[in-house]
């Protein structure tokens, strides 16, 4: 092997490389490019470029050997987990929710267009476009009575019949000293035409709302930069910045104006997690339950796998086929595995009911769901504890059980006294880890019993078998309203639960001094 | 050294190879208007005008739809102007929650469009006194009954629904009387058939302190049609029991459109009418919801603003686009002109139902100050009552003092 | 006494074993009766089976709306590339991990731990956000597109794979590359000449499970992949068979049960080095 090896050393393998780097470079380049070209992708471009700097600086630089090895891998990972993730911390510190969703700058022209009231007196106007001057001029026809008037961007005039000319429809197209435009050319320069206020009367004004179409409108909400409110010309209200995002009336805090914006707010989600009784309540039944769920179910899969393991090592007929069969579950996709179970269950079709000849209801009763949770779960899980149990039973030396048989200990003793240690300590990890995956197993949850039931007549929002990821789910996406910075506020919850745990098994169990 | 010449030599080719490509001339941006839908309404959509460039000139539009409105709807929550859709189509709560976050923008209808649609169509699309899109079609549901069982006329009552029944239900294995096929939402019928409901009117406008769901009359008629001894006469069905009617378990049924086809091809042949009420006079409301067409405000972001409004306005919101849309989707068009035109018999008979149905206020019914929304209270409320079989009386209170709580806090916001 | 009690004990473990079968195949059976039940939906679906048909697989590749083969392909391409190129990368991780010894190793691997177990699917949104942005600029790797979504694959089971493979690669011994340096390869040779080979069987495993993970995968799936088209079989599935279980139960358990085959045999033809591969991380992790 050496040998093989030997021919690629030297130029070659130096050739290989800047080739290799070249066509690397040459797509970072081009995608630089290819961002820079757009608008609002500075984030994206930046992102590029710091790859390309740390790319050709950790391949090309002597200093970095093992980055080397690492790049790759990091890149996607920062890339893709690291920032998703600080994205999420950092929306928790956010009232992100339904109606507080655009960035304030993007709200403030849409409060002014809706303060715009549209005059109910006044018409709505068939539009054609066109220049008088060379500058932008409408001819509009009143939807109403048909009489037509020629609009610039100071005055508008009522044209007299026969002054004009008008199509089969009546609407008026062309008069003398006005040239209409075409409507790809309205199309190209729309950015022009949708600020466009052609005088109407007193403090109203005729607005495009579309091409060929235009309404009367009055500013009815006036926005005041210097003092950063609205005031509202009709009633003399004031609207003020209420720093959670929303313009407040001053006199009345809960009046408010439409769109709000995603406003910084620290510490608004996880006191509201704290002190809301809504929100609170719920929490707390839902951690309970999510704990002894991943718990009961890693015992529950670890008994069984690590019992078949014992029975399974031992000489005993058929064991092959026995083994086939028994890892099944852990073949099939497991969402496949659960919808079908979800199916079995079915109160009035399902498999179970229909073998025992019942018509119990599992997912309405929050004991037998979570019973049913518990079964699936087992079946999903305890292949792969039969799995890691044989491979840690097989790892044990021979040599100790015969020693401990010596000794005079029965096969009793040398599996609880012996080999069960033993077998904890090898596989703590890996049953931590399998903790902290049922901790979080959303799919079980979700597919199974969607978290339900939820007995909402005694004013529950939580269902009995919700876990806390899938609380947190219908927290963030579940309805019509969405509260994406409470949502990210639960997950970093979860996030500390899980990795504190993680962190400190991992220090216990002195993987870490081996490492 | 050899080191330097590699540098030098890859930032040289990458260099080249780059300027090659970014070189090349940027293609003429052309202003695309794209379009969301969900799966039922995608395909019909790609099929009238997609590519188009005549609806509004200047403008070409394209059509993207998702593989179920639960996805569009996940995606138009997530959604940005960097990648948002120009104009989205949806039930009617995309309006309000859309126009509470500024992702809507506001329409002014013109003078023909507002005499066009319905009153209760524009309400649906409105928030806080504006309108966020033009209504497409009506979403609601008929009264079925399978004549193969039943015979070829309808019942006239309630009772005789329920007579029918329980005279039958051994002889013919019924396994149900009557099957909501869309669950708490198609359910309505049946409640407002008893007496139930879930808020009062005064006159045409609906008075939402006052609940209707606990009402004596509708405690009286659950006790008297749907229970027996207090537990299920088996006869209201809500959860998945399409397939039995289907199967001709269930003689009655509730449902739209969508399911039609389904059921002719299982075989069944049915009536289409209106939920039969306690006398021969009165009918069972069901929801009447609309679909709508709305401009995005990333349009503007898009630079299509102008051109989506038109497509708005005057696409699909034209006599023209409606039918067109209502030929392919069996669902009666919004617009008054357009439902004058209709002639597949299916689309007339829902539309005709639809006349005697309760407007939609999705707001309210999402509504979950109480602590739940009007479905789910339902759904609780169903389950107690008619599977574990609890007391119909005290249930339904507690549902309804849930219900007022969201009811009223709709009614104060809005 | 004695033989009386292991023959009980005997009898026990066999028991203990049926039962345990009966059990894993319950479902089994069902899936495979349910999908050449005729009828198709869950009301109509018997324990034991009156008619045999082929109709709920017909409707698998006849019907438009269905494109099961397309959903196939799909889930083939994101398991494959991913379990190919994440094995890959995160055994190049491993290495530096296990065999060099550099500042901030001992916090670089914590690190991969705490980043594993953040749920990362609450990230949703803000992964939407930022592939949406790709999209614009880079269609083919952003939002809806295969492409993005085994981006966003990869960057998840960069955590997972590093640590598992650094086990495995910690229990080849030292002396292997020590012998190769001395030979005068460098570390990358020691890496791609070494290792690849001696670590195969593991690779193997850790890229079965890998892609039997991407597989099931349909959480960001459903969010990511938009179109009819692009779904995989795991989104096309569960969407068909939606909330209501009546009505397509038939073609959903034919389709799984396709779609489940081809894994189960892989799984079972490699099952010996699976045992081997899953405790090997685990007694040296």
């Amino acid at each position: 092997m050496m040998y093989r090896l030997a021919g690629f050393t030297g130029l070659k393998a130096q050739i290989f490389k800047i080739s290799f780097m070249a066509i690397i470079d040459a797509l970072l380049i081009w995608m630089f490019f290819a961002s820079m070209a757009k608008e609002d992708s500075s984030t994206l471009s930046a992102v590029i470029a710091a790859i390309f700097f740390f790319t050709n600086l950790i391949y090309f630089a002597k200093f970095t050997l093992p980055l080397k090895f690492l790049l790759p891998g990091l890149i996607l990972l920062i890339t893709f987990v690291v920032v998703p993730v600080a994205y999420t911390i950092q929306m928790s510190g956010y009232v992100f929710k339904t109606g507080n969703e655009i960035s304030k700058a993007d709200a403030l022209p849409q409060i002014e267009a809706n303060g715009l009231t549209l005059d109910d007196t006044a018409p709505t106007f068939d539009l054609v476009l066109g220049k008088v001057d060379g500058k932008w001029a409408a001819l509009l026809t009143s939807q109403v009575d048909q009489s037509v008037l020629l609009a610039t961007e100071e005055k508008s005039v009522v044209l007299p019949a026969g002054s004009y000319r008008a199509d089969d429809l009546g609407i008026a197209r062309s008069t003398d000293g006005f040239d209409p435009v075409t409507e790809d050319f309205a199309a190209n320069n729309e950015e022009s035409i949708i600020n466009l206020r052609f005088p109407y009367k007193d403090n109203s004004f005729i607005s495009p709302q579309g091409i060929d179409i235009a309404a009367v409108l009055t500013q009815s909400l006036v926005y005041d930069k210097e003092r950063d409110a609205f005031t509202d010309t009709a009633s003399g209200i004031t609207y003020i910045d209420n720093g959670r995002g929303n313009y407040a009336a001053e006199s009345d805090p809960s009046m408010t104006l439409t769109p709000g914006w995603r406003a910084w707010n620290a510490f608004e989600n996880y006191t509201k997690l704290l002190s809301d009784p809504n929100v609170r309540g719920p929490f707390i039944g839902v951690f309970i339950w999510t704990v002894s769920f991943a718990l009961i179910s890693v015992l529950m899969m670890f008994a069984v796998g690590l019992l078949l393991a014992v029975i399974l090592n031992q000489k005993i007929a058929l064991r092959r086929f026995y083994r086939s069969i028994l890892i099944l579950p852990y073949a099939i996709p497991s969402f496949m595995s659960i919808l079908i179970w979800a199916g079995m269950f079915n109160r009035q079709f399902g498999a179970i009911n229909a073998l025992f000849g019942t018509e119990i209801d599992f997912f309405n009763s929050p004991t037998l769901a979570k019973m049913v949770i518990l079964i699936v779960n087992l079946w999903l899980g305890f292949p792969y504890f039969y799995l890691i149990s044989s491979g840690a039973l097989q790892s044990i030396p021979s040599e100790l059980e015969e020693a401990a048989a010596i000794d005079g200990a029965n096969n009793r003793q040398i599996m609880s006294k012996i080999k069960l240690p033993l077998i904890l300590q090898i596989l703590s990890p890996l049953l931590i880890a399998s903790f902290a995956f049922n901790f979080n197993n959303f799919n079980i949850i979700y597919l199974l019993t969607g978290g339900g039931p939820t007995n909402v007549l005694q004013g529950e929002t939580a269902g009995a078998t919700d876990i806390l990821i899938t609380y947190t789910y219908k927290t963030a996406f579940g309805s019509q309203e969405q509260n994406l910075g409470l949502a990210s506020a639960i997950s970093m919850v979860i996030f500390l639960i899980v990795g504190s745990i993680s962190l400190w098994s991992l220090r216990r169990s002195k993987v870490l001094e081996t490492m | 050294m050899k080191k330097r010449y590699g540098v030098a030599s890859v930032i040289a080719a990458a260099a080249l190879a780059a300027s090659a490509v970014v070189g090349a001339p940027a293609q003429a941006a052309n202003r695309t208007i794209v379009v969301w839908a969900d799966e039922q309404r995608g395909p019909q959509l790609q099929k009238l005008i997609d590519g188009n460039t005549s609806i509004a000139p200047g403008y070409k539009i394209e059509v993207k739809f998702f593989s179920a409105l639960d996805a569009l709807q996940s995606a138009w929550d997530k959604s940005t102007a960097a990648g948002g859709p120009d104009v989205l189509t949806g039930p009617a709560s995309m309006a309000s929650a859309g126009a509470k976050s500024g992702k809507l923008s506001r329409i002014i209808p013109s003078s023909t469009l507002k005499s066009e649609i319905p009153t209760a169509g524009l309400a649906a699309m409105s928030y806080k006194g504006g309108i966020y899109g033009v209504p497409l079609d009506v979403d609601t549901t008929g009264f079925i009954w399978n004549t193969g069982l039943y015979g070829a006329t309808a019942p006239a009552t309630f009772a005789d629904m329920v007579d029918y029944y329980k005279a039958n239900k051994s002889a013919k294995g019924f396994t149900g009387g009557i099957c909501a096929f869309e669950g708490t939402w198609g359910s309505h019928a049946v409640l407002t058939a008893l007496g139930g409901g879930a808020w009062d009117y005064k006159g045409s406008n609906a008075n939402y302190s006052k609940v209707l769901l606990n009402s004596s009359k509708f405690k009286a008629n659950v006790d008297k049609y749907l229970l027996t001894d207090g537990k299920s006469n088996g006869f209201f069905q809500w959860d998945g029991c399409g397939d039995a009617f289907k199967a001709g378990k269930i003689p009655f049924g509730i449902t739209g459109a969508w399911n039609f086809d389904g059921i002719t091809k299982a075989g069944i042949k049915y009536g289409i009418g209106a939920t039969p009420g306690l006398t021969a006079s009165t009918k069972g409301a069901q929801w009447v919801n609309y679909s709508g067409a709305y401009v995005t405000s990333y349009a503007k972001d898009h630079g299509v603003d102008l051109g989506a409004r038109k497509l708005v306005t005057q696409w699909f919101a034209s006599t023209e686009g409606q039918l067109a849309m209502s030929q392919l989707s069996k669902r009666p068009p919004a617009s008054k002109t357009a439902t004058a035109k209709v002639t597949d018999p299916q689309t007339l008979a829902v539309g005709r139902a639809a006349a005697t149905g309760t407007p939609q206020v999705s707001p309210a019914l999402d509504n979950k100050t109480g602590g739940a929304n009007w479905y789910d209270v339902l759904g609780g409320v169903y389950t107690d009552i008619f599977t574990k079989g609890k007391s119909a009386d005290a249930t339904l209170d507690a549902a309804a003092a849930i219900l007022a709580k969201n009811f009223a806090n709709y009614d104060a916001t809005n | 006494m004695a033989t009386n009690s292991l023959k009980s004990k005997k009898i026990g473990s066999h028991l203990f074993i049926w039962v345990l079968i009966l059990f894993t195949l319950f479902p089994i059976y069902v899936v495979i009766t349910s999908s050449f039940n005729p009828t198709g939906s869950l009301a109509t679906s018997s324990l034991i089976p009156q008619i045999w048909s082929l109709d709920n697989y017909k409707v698998l590749f006849n019907n438009p709306a269905v494109p099961y083969l397309t959903w196939v392909e799909n889930s083939i391409f994101l398991a494959v590339a991913n379990a190919a190129i994440s094995v890959f990368v995160g055994t190049a991780s491993a290495f530096a991990f296990s065999r060099m010894r550099f500042k901030g190793r001992k916090l670089g691997l914590q690190a991969l731990l705490l980043v594993q177990v953040f749920p990362s699917f609450l990230a949703l949104a803000a992964i939407y956000v930022m592939m949406e942005r790709v999209y614009t600029v880079f269609p083919a790797i952003g939002l809806g597109s295969l492409g993005g979504l085994l981006l966003i694959y990869l960057g998840g089971s960069m955590g997972v794979n590093a640590w598992l493979l650094k086990g495995y690669i910690d229990t080849i011994p030292m002396e292997l590359d020590e012998a190769a340096r001395i030979d005068g390869a460098s570390s990358f040779q020691v890496f791609w000449i070494i290792f690849f080979p001696l670590a195969a069987p593991v690779l193997a495993v850790t890229a079965l499970l890998s892609f039997i993970g991407t597989f099931n995968e349909f959480v960001l799936a459903s969010l990511f992949l938009q179109d009819v088209h692009s779904r995989t079989v795991a989104v096309g599935l569960q969407q068909f068979v939606g909330q209501q279980f009546g009505q397509n139960w038939g073609p959903f358990a034919a389709g799984s049960l396709l779609a489940a085959i081809p894994l189960v045999i892989l799984f079972l033809s490699l099952q010996r080095f699976i045992i081997g591969g899953l405790t090997q991380g685990a007694t040296k992790g």
